[in-house]
């Protein structure tokens, strides 16, 4: 078997007095969907933005694609740059267009020439079904279709890996379909991604393996159909059936 | 006519003044905003000291101070440099508050896409900033023109001092000093009017902040 | 510096000076403000356009000039002479009435249309209710904001110096042109900030403590 594109061990944040993460250790192979749920406050979204160097933790070792984790030295960047990140609430930015906001980092970061990253712009963005919003800005558009570029934007880095941090909680019910389709292709087309959610029929239907967390702890690790229909641990048990 | 010569001195000062302004204003930001502790006491030292007193005594201050030192500045020069000066304070407060009001989201953001924090600032921070900035730095446009006319202490022959050389000589004082209000009256709304049309024009179309 | 030692006095006089013109005139820009500023929120839109106008006006006009006028073009209509301590009181207070018109202003409606239904719905009528219900409410916004405007007018009394009127900058002037030396300035300087910054420190805690009184 080959090496995992990500692997945690004994991951610990303390946030003051409180202890956030509580020793995660996982590991992730490349094409994994990877579903982690849990209440909130169990510290999902903290792990996801450990794992790009968005949030500091107090001990524990994270490797992503060969690569150690840590906010201090200069390779973060190169982590940050194999590594792309959805969030709850989009951060497009305002004051550029659709396109532009997708152009951005393969610009600046990559510095590919403007026509590569036009091209890479406009795949993309027919990739997600937006092809025709490329030159509005992102205050005119729904928040399903804002996902979708910021999914686009992320891709154009051409990412190892994707985290996805409640992508759809912030959406009305009738985008979050769109999106959830958006990531489905996504896993189809063999990307590895790690998703925070609580949509259990994606779950179900494009993840290979869930990870349920409590107060900062993997309670319970499993395929989705062990998981969502006969889950071993009792506050798993609890959580999926107050959901469903 | 003498008066529209004054005007136009006191539009170059007031539109130098807002550049020596600028400079300062992002030099007292950077300065307060440093993560060395002393910098941070001198950027903070620069905006209390020049918020709490009259642009008139660094007008005498420089105006007195260099002929003692024998540096010669011409009024123009030095009124420029105490408008700038004083109105870099007030820069330097709005720049922060534009810098803490974009949003962290956008910087993780910028950071998740490995946008370094220089790159970042450049492409993703100050665009947004100026947004939120632009009508405080209207006002302070505003302010620094109107602010011109105390250099007419100094010999500066912009409006107000044209307008009282003429009132000396036509003791009609009253048309004068009319016409004079009149002028920065139009002058002030002129800068609105503009202000207010440019941020429509160049800020319109982002609607919503995302 | 040490030259400067027989004048501390007079330079401490002037500061008195100062504030006595600051203090007077934003009594009566506070008048004017309250007047102004409830015309403004007032229910004929040709008065609020009159408040508006005047706010407008005034602030767009540089306080110099404002000053110029009272003291030289004004006398010529009325055929008065106002002394230059007239003429700083009746321009300062002027000037800083415009900006207490939009503290005034931005105080009564931070008071929400819901406190004036209610009084309405308990037959409140609108004296009683500005006087009793908005008012202490509107305080809440406005005394911090005086606070701040009467910094500015300490600072804008410097400009009267330039008609004549002796307050602390007149004062460090005369000084100068006695002794020749810098250090009047400065030491004007130092006065101003301490006052100035004095007065902010307390209006920071006037406000920290009207924001209390609501709990």
């Amino acid at each position: 078997m080959e090496a995992p594109i990500l692997s945690v061990e004994g991951l610990v944040k303390n946030y003051g007095d409180h202890r956030v993460l509580q020793g995660i250790s996982f590991q992730v192979q490349t094409k994994d969907v990877v579903v982690i749920l849990g209440p909130s406050g169990s510290g999902k979204s903290t792990l996801l933005r450990c794992i790009n160097g968005l949030e500091e933790f107090s001990a524990g070792r994270i490797v992503v694609d060969g690569l150690e984790v840590d906010r201090h030295r200069a390779s973060i960047w190169t982590v940050r740059q194999r590594v792309g990140m959805i969030f709850q609430h989009f951060n497009l930015f305002p004051h550029l267009t659709v396109r532009q906001n997708v152009e951005l980092a393969p610009r600046r970061v990559l510095d590919l020439p403007r026509a590569e990253c036009r091209a890479r712009a406009e795949a993309l963005l027919a990739r997600v079904g937006l092809a025709q919003f490329a030159g509005k800005y992102p205050g005119r558009l729904s928040g399903g279709q804002q996902q979708r570029v910021a999914i686009a934007r992320a891709l154009a880095m051409q990412p190892k890996l994707m985290l996805f941090d409640e992508p759809t909680s912030a959406l009305d019910p009738e985008t979050v379909g769109e999106v959830l389709n958006a990531m489905r292709e996504l896993a189809a087309s063999g990307m590895t991604m790690i998703v925070v959610t609580h949509e259990l029929g994606f779950a179900r239907e494009v993840g290979n393996r869930i990870l349920f967390m409590d107060a900062g702890v993997v309670v319970e690790e499993g395929t989705p159909e062990v998981i969502l229909s006969q889950p071993r641990n009792p506050r798993t048990r609890q959580f999926i059936q107050a959901v469903l | 006519m003498v008066i529209v010569s004054g005007a136009e001195v006191a539009l170059a000062l007031g539109a130098t003044s807002v550049v020596v302004s600028l400079a300062f204003g992002l030099l007292g930001w950077l300065l307060k905003a440093s993560r060395l502790r002393p910098f941070r006491w001198l950027g903070n030292a620069y905006v209390e000291t020049m918020r709490n007193t009259p642009t008139l005594l660094y007008l005498y201050l420089i105006y007195f101070g260099l002929t003692q030192f024998k540096v010669v500045f011409s009024p123009f020069a030095s009124a420029v440099l105490a408008l700038g000066v004083q109105g870099g304070a007030y820069m330097a407060e709005i720049m922060r508050g534009a810098f803490h009001a974009v949003s962290e989201e956008q910087r993780q953001a910028a950071r998740a896409l490995a946008l370094r924090p220089w790159k970042s600032l450049i492409y993703v921070e100050l665009p947004q900033m100026l947004r939120v900035a632009f009508p405080a730095l209207g006002n302070q446009v505003v302010s620094l023109v109107l602010g011109t006319s105390l250099a007419s202490v100094i010999a500066v022959p912009e409006l107000t001092y044209q307008a009282q050389i003429i009132g000396e000589n036509t003791y009609r004082y009253f048309s004068v000093f009319a016409v004079l209000a009149i002028f920065y009256l139009l002058i002030v709304q002129a800068i609105n009017t503009l202000w207010r049309a440019i941020e429509r024009l160049w800020f319109g179309r982002w609607r919503a902040t995302v | 510096m040490a030259e400067l030692t027989p004048y501390f006095g007079i330079l401490l006089r002037g500061a008195l000076v100062s504030l006595r013109l600051a203090g007077l005139s934003l009594l009566f820009a506070s008048v004017i403000g309250v007047s102004i500023g409830m015309v403004a929120t007032s229910r004929f839109p040709l008065a609020r356009a009159f408040a508006t106008l005047y706010v407008e006006a005034i602030r767009s006009v540089p306080l110099l000039v404002q000053l110029f006028f009272v003291y030289y073009a004004l006398p010529l209509l009325a055929n008065l002479s106002p002394s230059p301590y007239q003429a700083a009181t009746l321009s300062l207070s002027v000037y800083g009435g415009a900006y207490m018109v939009e503290a005034v202003r931005s105080g009564i409606v931070s008071v929400g249309k819901d406190q004036w239904m209610a009084a309405r719905a308990l037959g409140i009528r609108y004296p009683d209710t500005m006087l009793y219900i908005v008012a202490p409410q509107a305080l809440r916004v406005t005394i911090p904001a005086a606070v701040g405007i009467f910094i500015d007018m300490l600072k804008g009394a410097s400009v009267t110096s330039i008609i004549g009127y002796v307050e602390l900058m007149q004062t460090a002037v005369n000084i100068r042109n006695t002794i020749y030396a810098l250090s009047p300035l400065v030491a004007a300087g130092v006065l101003y900030f301490v006052l100035c910054f004095s007065f902010s420190k307390m209006g920071a805690g006037i406000e920290r403590l009207l924001r209390y009184e609501s709990r």
